[in-house]
């Protein structure tokens, strides 16, 4: 037998070459792409597509899951003449909403606010209340039947308070605010509490999962 | 200086000396009032309470002439759901502090006409169960920078 590699044997290394590379290739890809559960507040595999609903924006013209689609969407609830927990989540969704733009590969990005105090919260009154904190903010309202719509298929929490003699109440809601994908389907949630940094990093992951878990 | 205005600052003086004396020493820091949308039509209210005496102080309420009404209330986060609640007293415990703070206890002042703007300063006035009377002004500020620059 000669010591010398014959043609044969020169082709077998090559080839295993390539196929170590390819594996390489493919496990450097496979580690990229982190798991889902070390992902925080994503929800993964087969996130749920929002079932139909209806509600009112702050123009008073329909607005239902048609347009989340194309587009992602934070969703946060709660209610104008909330003075502590609200304008602290929106603040951070309008310092938030600057930093996101490359997270969602050019696809936009919209922040809605959901009134949990529909009789109250008239579509002007949350225009004015929105474009406050965001000219592009988007304030939805509408009956309550319409609110439950959204707030059912999303678990959110809401508990109205009982009131004082002049009328004045608090309603409790959850805190959270929910990821929803161009795909109209709800894939993560922000957890409370809301700070810029962390809920930029956050959005930013979930968003990068999706979108590559769909490439 | 003539005799009789010395005498009346003396005369202050001792009433003050008495009344730290007796009463607890309440120091009443940073605060502020959150810019809120003018339709809110309700503002939130922070500071931080310092007992330097002896003796618990109850904070029972405040006033301002900025403000219909005042009340203090406590956010809190159960389960995920924000809650808030009126509180009617709190204790300013002796040696201890009683933060106001976003997210937790803050000071909810109704109708504020006109709306309170930023960069405005506004007094308010916290009450105590036994009658004593601190006065404190509070600024205007967004809660972050660059959030409500949208006012008109």
């Amino acid at each position: 037998m000669s010591s010398t590699p014959t043609g044969r044997q020169l082709a077998l290394a090559l080839g295993l070459a390539v196929l170590a590379g390819s594996a390489g290739f493919l496990l450097a890809r496979h580690a990229a792409q982190p798991q889902p559960g070390s992902i925080e507040g994503l929800i993964w595999p087969d996130p749920r597509a929002l079932a139909a609903f209806s509600a009112i924006d702050h123009d008073g013209g329909p607005f239902t899951e048609e347009k989340l689609k194309g587009r992602w969407s934070l969703l946060f609830f709660g209610f104008t003449h909330c003075p502590d927990i609200c304008p602290i989540t929106l603040s951070v969704l309008a310092q938030a909403r600057k930093g996101l733009g490359n997270a969602t590969g050019g696809a936009p990005l919209q922040v809605i606010f959901v009134t949990v105090d529909p009789e109250r919260d008239q579509p002007p009154q949350l225009k004015e209340y929105v474009r406050y904190f965001d000219p592009e903010f988007i304030g939805l309202g509408g009956t309550p039947e319409q609110i439950r719509g959204l707030t059912s298929q999303l678990g959110v929490a809401v508990m109205r308070n009982p009131g004082t003699p002049d009328g004045a109440y608090t309603v409790d809601h959850s805190a959270a605010v929910f990821v929803i994908d161009p795909g109209a389907r709800f894939v993560g949630v922000l957890s409370a509490p809301h700070e810029k940094d962390s809920m930029t990093l956050r959005f930013r992951n979930i968003a990068e999962f999706v979108r590559r878990a769909e490439s | 200086m003539n005799i009789s205005r010395a005498l009346l600052a003396g005369g202050v003086l001792v009433l003050c000396a008495t009344a730290a004396a007796q009463e607890p020493e309440i120091a009443a820091t940073g605060a502020w009032i959150a810019a809120a949308p003018p339709v809110a039509g309700v503002n939130a209210g922070y500071l931080e309470l310092t007992n330097k005496g002896a003796q618990s102080a109850t904070l029972t309420g405040a006033e301002s002439p900025r403000f219909a009404r005042i009340e203090m209330h406590r956010s809190d986060m159960q389960n995920g759901v924000n809650t808030m609640r009126r509180e009617s007293a709190l204790e300013v415990p002796a040696g201890g502090t009683l933060p106001f703070a976003p997210g937790g206890l803050h000071l909810m002042l109704f109708s504020g006409a006109p709306p309170p703007r930023t960069g405005e300063s506004i007094p308010l006035t916290l009450i105590f169960a036994d009658g004593v009377r601190i006065p404190v002004t509070a600024e205007v500020r967004p809660f972050s920078p660059g959030a409500g620059s949208h006012q008109h």
